[in-house]
């Protein structure tokens, strides 16, 4: 309160003091609450469970965007944009497991994507977005590491599948699985040939002659984020809101099957409040999330289509 | 994967509870599940880094250690579960400007053993989709869940305010088959793993427990996943009553605190006393859920 007294002995006399743009700043909860009595977000995106493909953010996707890298995905989901590159290597595979490759996913979030972020070694947020990145590529095998051997015990294709942030806006998850996976249904691995006289890998490069191998994928894991505000489920929420969410329900389905391949929660109970739409108890309600993100994933998947 | 014989599918490994095992502390406890074990240790409240400090609430710093090396980014994914889930139970607004810092200590290793036998034969290239199994990723369940025990029993230890008791336990599916509370092998074998935590207390689940978190991973239906729930309830309830049944020896049964004792006054000696009352908690354990 003290602080917007203030604000109103800086305004000029005679104007009302308390902008939308001062009051979202100084009061960001009851900013977002008015909104949402209102039935409708910051964004313009409609509340409740009724309101269709509305109540998503725009994504687009633009597949091998980058010329240099093997294969690449631009994303765009609402003002988030980030990019996934692929390199590739050929390494010797682990001696536990010698008939699988590697996938390496990292994600990098430059000072450029938002003043959130500091020049330097990768924050904390980077690092486990990474982790849980590779958790959801792995675990739902959608590129078996057995497709990436060349010669068992030998050589196998390590996939590096750099995603960069350009714009921070929220759903970053959601945003870098949606780019790994078009970037991969892209890829292709050029042909490569294990030498044991020389013990070398022989590789061609990809060239309009030798156009390489393309890898069949698993069914794809497409992820949907929800956050959970004053008893109201938001889904897709954008940065703004996300920082004021009590807690945050991460759902990643499968693309062709009925399968669930992530489901993470943390925090506040699962609406302990009544939620627009839904009644009944938190797995009632966990269940229209789950409803709302493969209606979500149906659409993602002719994005990327 | 052959079936359990030790126990039943349904029953947990025997439970571990020792306090306040760290002189130097304001809080600490170990706990486990079976081999996996977690020291955790609270310090605070202290003073904290101006850079850091929060006017209206208690900063609160998570550390999680591994048993060897450095922390890497899937322990700051640990930090950030543990951060999410205690931050609303702990009642930090009534320790402004200071610092609650939580360091836990992983104390036992995943094994290095070859658990299972590798071939470079062309026909193991080709698994069968049936089959996926999450051998690829480390097996960290039953680990996880034991950090979000030994913190929450921790920070009881050193009397920081909470609004309930967080309680946690991993489940797998192997095989088709729901186990609680899955071995380092079964983590491998499984189809899919479940860490489930519930908070229990006035208004934030009551005796019946509230889910407030969730980490599943691997291929799974959804009323695999409630399954899994409903079955991780009522073994988090079985933990409770553990938990609850070893602070009541550690304080007497009423609850009063035990009678003051004359120590004597070099430090050495006092170390020496303390022990072998440790001990007899950290022997106590159960078998069944």
């Amino acid at each position: 309160m003290a602080q917007s007294t203030t604000a109103s002995t800086e305004a000029p006399a005679g104007t009302s003091a308390l902008t939308p743009a001062l009051f979202k700043r100084l009061h960001p909860r009851p900013y977002l609450d008015r909104f949402l009595q209102e039935g409708v977000r910051p964004d313009g995106r409609p509340l409740g469970a009724d309101a269709g493909e509305a109540v998503w953010r725009d994504a687009s996707v633009n597949i091998g965007s980058i010329s240099t890298a093997p294969s690449s995905a631009l994303i765009r989901l609402g003002n988030t944009t980030l990019v996934c590159g692929i390199t590739l290597e050929i390494a010797p595979p682990d001696i536990t497991t010698p008939n699988q490759g590697f996938i390496v996913p990292n994600v990098d979030l430059p000072a450029l994507c938002s003043p959130l972020f500091r020049p330097g070694p990768p924050s904390d947020e980077a690092q486990v977005l990474s982790t849980r990145l590779r958790d959801i590529l792995i675990a739902s095998n959608v590129l078996p590491l057995a497709s990436l051997i060349i010669e068992p015990a030998k050589a196998a294709f390590v996939v590096y599948l750099d995603v960069v942030c350009l714009n921070f806006d929220g759903g970053i998850l959601d945003a870098a699985v949606l780019a790994c996976v078009g970037a991969l249904k892209n890829l292709r691995l050029p042909k490569a040939t294990w030498d044991p006289d020389t013990g070398a890998t022989l590789c061609e490069p990809i060239s309009e002659k030798a156009q390489g191998e393309s890898i069949p994928l698993n069914p794809l894991p497409l992820s949907v984020t929800f956050g959970i505000f004053n008893g109201h489920l938001l889904p897709d929420p954008t940065l703004f809101e996300s920082t004021l969410c009590t807690s945050h329900i991460t759902i990643v389905v499968s693309s062709t099957t009925s399968k669930l391949l992530h489901v993470y929660q943390a925090g506040a109970p699962l609406f302990s409040a009544g939620a627009d739409g839904v009644e009944g108890g938190g797995r009632e309600q966990l269940k229209a999330c789950i409803a709302l993100a493969r209606s979500r994933a149906k659409g993602l998947l002719e994005i990327l289509a | 994967m052959a079936p359990r014989t030790d126990r039943s599918p349904t029953a947990l490994r025997p439970l571990a509870l020792s306090q306040s095992l760290l002189a130097r502390a304001d809080g600490s406890t170990k706990f486990s599940f079976g081999n996996v074990s977690v020291m955790a240790s609270i310090t605070g409240p202290t003073e904290v880094r101006i850079r850091e400090e929060l006017v209206d609430k208690a900063t609160l710093e998570i550390n999680v250690r591994p048993l060897r090396g450095l922390a890497g980014p899937s322990h700051k994914a640990a930090e950030t579960l543990l951060t999410s889930l205690l931050a609303p139970l702990i009642l930090l607004h009534l320790y402004p400007r200071s610092l609650l810092q939580l360091t836990l200590q992983t104390l036992s290793s995943s094994s290095t053993a070859f658990s299972t036998a590798f071939s470079t034969s062309p026909s193991s290239l080709t698994p069968s989709p049936s089959t996926v199994t999450l051998q690829s990723l480390p097996p960290s369940s039953a680990e996880s869940a034991a950090r979000i025990n030994a913190s929450m029993l921790a920070l009881v230890d050193a009397g920081v305010a909470c609004k309930g008791m967080l309680v946690a336990v991993a489940v797998a599916f192997v095989e088709g088959e729901l186990r609680l509370d899955p071995t380092q092998r079964e983590e491998e074998m499984a189809t899919s793993r479940h860490v489930f935590a519930f908070s229990f207390g006035v208004d934030v689940g009551g005796t019946e427990g509230e889910c407030v978190g969730v980490d599943s991973v691997g291929q799974f239906e959804v009323d695999e996943l409630f399954e899994a729930q409903s079955l991780a309830q009522t073994a988090t309830q079985a933990i409770l009553a553990f938990i609850r049944k070893s602070i009541e020896t550690r304080y007497g049964a009423t609850g009063a605190p035990p009678p003051a004792a004359v120590k004597p006054a070099p430090a050495m000696k006092e170390e020496k006393m303390e022990l072998p009352e440790e001990e007899s908690e950290g022997d106590e354990s159960m078998d069944d859920a």
